[in-house]
C-alpha cells in the first residue's frame, strides 16, 4: 500500500490540515486508539489549548476514513470499541504537514521574528 | 448520582438529534459511548470538568448543526421565492400549469433523453456491499464507469464530472470497498481483489457492456488491469493524470529516497506496479484519451530531493503519459493547461469531454 508515493502532490492539495484533522492524524501516529483516547491524546498532545467534542471527533474520524487516510480495525476480544489507526496516505499527509509547518518555523527565523527554541 | 448522570445522558441524546443522519446511521452508538466516558471521568472530577464538558458539546453542536440548518434554510426560501414567482407569473396568464388548450407564453425546455440517476447498495457474491450511482440514458451503451478503488477512493469524488457528462450517455461511480457507503473490511486490499470486486459489482449491477473505464492517478493503473483481465468487455479508457506500472523503479533510477518501498516485492505486487526493470507490455487497439496535468507539483512535493531530481521526476510524468497515448493506435494525448494533479475537481469539464469524444468513437452513429 505504501507505493503511492508521486501522488503527494495530490495530498499537499489538502495542506493546511484543519486543527481537528491534524490532531487525530498526530494521536493516532502512535499507534492504534479508540474514539475517547483519541480525545483524550488530543487534549494532551494540544497542551490544553485545543479539544473535539465527540460530535467532532466522529464528524473527523468519518471524513479523514472516507478519504482513505485513516482506517478501522478490528476491536480487540475484551473491548468492543471500534478502533482506529493511520492509514499509509495519512501517515505521509502528517509528516507533509509537519514540513510545512517545520518550513514556516524555519523562515520565521530567518526573518529573525522567532529566536531558536523560542515557544511563544 | 446515577438518575442525575441518565438526565446527562439524556440530554446529550436529544442534542445529538441535530447532528447529520449520516454521521449518526455510522457512529451513533460510539459518539454516545465516549461521551459517557467523558462525562463519568468529569463526574469525578468534579462540577467545573462536568461544566466544561457540556460547553464544549454547545459548542460543537452549534458549530456542526448550524450550516446545515442555514442551507435548509436558503432551500426553503428558494422554494418560498420560487413558488410566489409562479404564482404571479400564472395570475398574469404568462403560465398555465396542466393540461390546457392554451399556448404557453413561457417556454419549456425540450426535455433530454429519458435519464435516471440512481443510487443504491449492490451486494456482491462474497456478501460485501457496495454503494454505486448512475445517471443518465440507462437504456444505451456503453456504460462509462469512473473507476475507484486505486487513486480515488469514493463516488463523490467524480460528482463533479458526473454532472458534466451529458445525459445521452450512461455513467456510474461506485464507493470503493472501504470507503464511503461502501462495506468496510480490516486489511488493506491488493489490486486484484480491487478488479475482482469491480467486476463482481459491474456483474451484480448488470452494467450494460461494453464498458469505457475512467481511471484517475493510480486509478489508471487500476483499469489497465480490468482491461487486461476482461478485455472482452472494455471498448474504450480515459486516464486521468495516470501513474504508470514502470513509476517504482524509473523514479528509484532518479532517486531511491524517493520510495524507500520500490524494490519491496510486496508492496509492488499490490499496487501493480512492476519490478525492476520490468517494462510494460500492456497493449489494447481502443479509443483511448490520455490526459495529462499542465501544471508541475512544487519541488517542495518531493522533500529529501534536489532541483535537478525534482525536473527529472517531472519529465519522467510526462514521459509516461506520452508512452500510454501511444498504447493504442486510436490513443490521444491531451495536456489540460491549468490543472495539477486533481483534475477531476479543477476541470471536470475536460474529462467530461474526453468521455465524450470516447463514447463517440464507440458509436458513431450518435450525435
Amino acid at each position: 500500500m505504501a507505493a503511492e508515493h508521486q501522488f503527494d502532490d495530490d495530498l499537499l492539495e489538502n495542506l493546511p490540515l484543519p486543527t481537528a484533522s491534524f490532531f487525530v492524524l498526530f494521536a493516532l501516529a502512535e499507534g492504534e486508539k479508540h474514539g475517547y483516547r483519541i480525545m483524550q491524546d488530543i487534549r494532551e498532545l494540544s497542551g490544553g489549548t485545543f479539544s473535539v467534542g465527540p460530535a467532532t471527533l466522529y464528524t473527523t474520524i468519518k471524513k479523514l476514513s472516507d478519504q482513505g487516510l485513516i482506517r478501522e480495525t478490528s476491536p480487540s476480544t475484551e473491548d468492543r470499541r471500534r478502533t482506529y489507526a493511520l492509514a499509509p496516505a495519512g501517515r505521509r499527509l502528517l509528516e507533509a504537514e509537519f514540513r510545512r509547518q517545520q518550513q514556516l518555523l524555519d523562515l520565521a527565523r530567518r526573518k529573525k521574528l522567532l529566536r531558536v527554541g523560542e515557544q511563544k | 448520582m446515577s438518575r442525575m448522570y441518565r438526565a446527562h445522558c439524556c440530554l446529550f441524546d436529544c442534542l445529538l438529534s441535530f447532528q447529520s443522519d449520516d454521521l449518526l446511521a455510522r457512529y451513533g452508538d460510539e459518539i454516545r459511548s465516549v461521551f459517557r466516558d467523558e462525562l463519568s471521568d468529569a463526574w469525578q472530577e468534579g462540577a467545573t470538568a462536568v461544566l466544561r464538558v457540556w460547553s464544549d458539546i454547545l459548542t460543537e453542536t452549534i458549530a456542526l448543526a448550524t450550516p446545515r440548518y442555514l442551507a435548509r434554510l436558503h432551500i426553503l426560501l428558494a422554494a418560498g421565492l420560487l413558488a410566489s414567482g409562479l404564482t404571479v407569473a400564472a395570475t398574469l396568464g404568462f403560465c398555465t400549469f396542466g393540461h390546457s388548450p392554451v399556448v404557453h407564453a413561457c417556454s419549456q425546455k425540450q426535455s433530454d433523453p429519458p435519464t435516471a440517476t440512481s443510487s443504491s447498495l449492490i451486494e456482491l457474491p462474497s456478501g460485501h456491499r457496495m454503494f454505486l450511482e448512475c445517471s443518465g440514458d440507462p437504456t444505451v451503451e456503453p456504460t462509462v464507469i469512473l473507476a475507484n478503488g486505486r487513486g480515488l477512493g469514493t463516488a463523490d469524488a467524480w460528482a463533479l464530472v458526473q454532472e458534466k457528462v451529458p445525459a445521452s450517455i450512461r455513467t456510474c461511480s461506485y464507493d470503493a470497498i472501504g470507503a464511503g457507503q461502501s462495506d468496510r473490511v480490516q486489511e488493506p486490499h491488493s489490486i486484484d481483489q480491487v478488479v475482482s470486486e469491480m467486476h463482481d459489482l459491474f456483474q451484480a449491477a448488470r452494467l450494460k457492456q461494453p464498458y469505457v473505464l475512467v481511471g484517475a492517478s493510480a486509478g489508471g493503473i487500476l483499469v489497465r488491469r480490468y482491461q487486461q483481465d476482461y478485455s472482452h468487455q472494455v471498448a474504450g479508457l480515459v486516464f486521468v493524470d495516470s501513474a504508470h506500472e514502470e513509476m517504482e523503479w524509473r523514479d528509484a533510477a532518479i532517486s531511491k529516497q524517493f520510495d524507500p518501498n520500490w524494490d519491496n516485492p510486496v508492496s509492488l505486487r499490490e499496487n501493480g506496479f512492476l519490478p525492476d526493470r520490468q517494462k510494460l507490455t500492456w497493449h489494447a487497439d481502443i479509443p483511448l484519451i490520455v490526459l495529462e496535468r499542465a501544471e508541475r507539483p512544487p519541488c517542495s512535493a518531493f522533500p529529501g530531493l534536489n532541483q535537478q531530481q525534482c525536473d527529472a521526476i517531472n519529465d519522467q510524468w510526462h514521459d509516461f503519459q506520452v508512452d500510454l497515448a501511444g498504447r493504442s493506435r486510436y490513443g490521444q494525448l491531451r495536456v489540460i493547461a491549468g490543472v495539477g494533479h486533481r483534475m477531476h475537481q479543477q476541470k471536470p469539464e475536460a474529462i467530461a469531454d474526453a468521455i465524450e469524444d470516447v463514447v463517440r468513437q464507440i458509436r458513431p452513429e450518435s450525435h
